[in-house]
């Protein structure tokens, strides 16, 4: 069977968000929320059991993610609910900031806790320093403090799992091997791809710089932290999934993924595009070499201006993968020049086809309630999609 | 944000069409956490922004911060409404809203944006932005200068170790 045809008809739930109960149980399922600032990732474990990467920045205060494993606990009565992992991809704040409230909430009940800097790494104090004076202090006008204490917090809360309730720390880096078992008779593993061998110091270096040009009352150049992101692989069975962070290629300074790609091989049939699938963050022969069933993307809404995706990015996806968007962003009001991708929700049983089909412009904009923008797949251990769930404003484009 | 005011029939002038609620005036503009503080009180909020003309209509005032500039033309930044507190994501233009000059991330904002009816139907969108770039005071860069240095010791002691 092609592969383009391997990938189910979506399910939208009638209650409008993502529920335990949508994903396939017994399976591999990743529940991908983006709220159109940042992701989070809820990966399902085919025991039933669930490990989070990432905390985006939750829209009209409400937590999704939270939400959803509250949900899986609800369903669990009598069965104390553990996380088995907590992973920070990387210390930007579409990505870590609701990471400390989930954390906290189990505080004592998370097995693993992995992220790209180790304990009492000078990248992690540097980058905290540069918040710290880049951010409102003592008699600011603006209300968010918590922007530092949202990493400081997270680290803490790390550290407190690790030092006072035995779960596992381990810094997530290339080709770093963070869990192995067995789980219904098939091998699960979950490896690091990402941040490549010393882009970390790299990265390191660049932010000692631009504290140096702050002190000397210079205009610091710009920080990026997603430079070295990691990324995640998971196998269970033939199912493999790649959840990219925001890893980027390589730009002579950094390696990205120049470095990591040759060392991930499939099956992988799914694809978290890294960094909301930005041109910098497209490896071309990796996505070939992998060849993935579906590429999920968590835009930026205010991709209408120059942030990821940009329609043509989803167009050139569409074209080897389903991709399968969290929420359609305000293209319709972009500045850019690109052509606007058209969307189509499936009909039953069939894959997006070409045709007639609606503009972006008629699709709902930003500023109402995005929380619940997800999009689930379940896997069997054949590598099957057995399940594809879109809520929200999610949606899918096809070639 | 900003005054419905002229959106009721009542109020609004025959030759003017029905105005959107939204946008209002931050063209990409996604909501992210309403109505938690009260924000800029203090501000002199109601100013009239000094380039207005052609009777400026539904005034609104944020505060803001840089979060990420360029690259390219766009400026991310986090802006709250004066004096709710309704924060929200914007992306801001270089060309257009810094004159060019590319702001520090950290860089306080402070954004005015308003309608303008000159009449005939026309309906324009107007945005001023005042920014304030990140300056640390003389303790600040001291205690920087104080981490950097213990950072070069550390690093120095740690290649004597390894040498």
């Amino acid at each position: 069977m092609p592969k383009a045809q391997r990938v189910p008809a979506p399910l939208r739930p009638p209650q409008g968000r993502i529920l335990p109960e949508h994903l396939v149980p017994g399976t591999l399922s990743i529940v991908v929320f983006g709220p159109g600032h940042g992701e989070s990732i809820v990966v399902v474990l085919p025991d039933g059991t669930a490990g989070v990467v990432d905390g985006c920045r939750e829209p009209t205060g409400r937590d999704p993610v939270s939400e959803f494993v509250e949900e899986m606990e609800r369903r669990r009565p009598g069965t104390p609910f553990r996380l088995r992992f907590v992973c920070m991809t990387h210390p930007h704040e579409d990505h870590y900031r609701g990471l400390g409230r989930l954390l906290e909430k189990y505080r004592g009940r998370v097995d693993h806790v992995w992220r790209t800097l180790g304990e009492g790494d000078r990248y992690l104090d540097a980058w905290q320093k540069y918040l710290k004076v880049t951010r409102p202090r003592e008699g600011s006008l603006l209300p968010d403090p918590d922007e530092l204490d949202g990493l400081a917090r997270i680290v803490a809360e790390m550290r407190l799992a690790s030092q006072e309730h035995g779960a596992r720390f381990l810094q997530l880096g290339q080709n770093k091997r963070l869990l192995n078992e067995p789980i219904h008779g098939h091998e699960l593993w979950i490896e690091g791809c990402g941040p490549a061998d010393g882009d970390l110091e790299t990265a390191h270096i660049t932010l000692l710089g631009t504290l140096r040009k702050l002190i000397r009352g210079q205009k610091p150049p710009s920080f990026d932290p997603n430079a070295a992101s990691g990324a995640l692989l998971v196998r269970w069975g033939k199912a493999g999934v790649l959840l990219g962070g925001d890893l980027l290629c390589g730009d002579g300074r950094y390696k990205g993924w120049e470095e990591v790609h040759d060392a991930i091989s499939g099956p992988v049939q799914i694809v978290k595009a890294a960094h909301h699938a930005s041109q910098g963050a497209h490896h071309e022969g990796l996505l070939n070499r992998l060849q993935p069933d579906l590429t999920i993307v968590t835009p930026f809404l205010n991709a209408g201006a120059s942030y990821p995706p940009r329609p043509d990015r989803i167009l050139h996806l569409a074209q080897n993968s389903t991709v399968a968007i969290t929420a359609v962003p305000q293209w319709g009001r972009a500045r850019a020049s690109h052509p606007v991708p058209r969307y189509k929700t499936p009909p039953a049983g069939r894959r997006p086809t070409s045709g007639p089909k609606p503009s972006l412009a008629q699709v709902p904009t930003a500023g109402e309630d995005d929380a619940n923008n997800a999009v689930a797949v379940s896997l069997n251990a054949k590598g099957e999609l057995v399940g594809f769930v879109l809520a929200g404003k999610a949606n899918v484009y096809g070639r | 944000m900003g005054s419905d005011f002229i959106n009721s029939w009542k109020h609004r002038p025959w030759r003017y069409p029905p105005l959107p609620v939204r946008p209002l005036g931050l063209e990409t503009c996604l909501d992210i956490r309403p109505k938690r503080f009260v924000v800029g009180l203090d501000e002199e909020a109601g100013k009239e922004p000094g380039t207005a003309r052609s009777a400026p209509m539904r005034r609104a005032f944020y505060l803001g911060r840089v979060e990420e500039a360029g690259p390219g033309d766009d400026v991310l930044a986090t802006v709250w409404e004066c004096p709710s507190g309704r924060e929200a994501l914007a992306t801001l233009s270089v060309a257009q809203d810094f004159g060019g000059e590319l702001p520090t991330p950290g860089s306080l904002l402070r954004i005015w944006t308003w309608l303008e009816l000159p009449g005939e139907g026309e309906c324009i969108e107007r945005r001023q932005v005042q920014v304030k770039p990140v300056e640390l005071s003389a303790r600040e860069r001291q205690e920087l200068q104080a981490f950097l240095d213990e950072l070069e010791t550390h690093e120095q002691e740690s290649e004597a170790e390894d040498a």
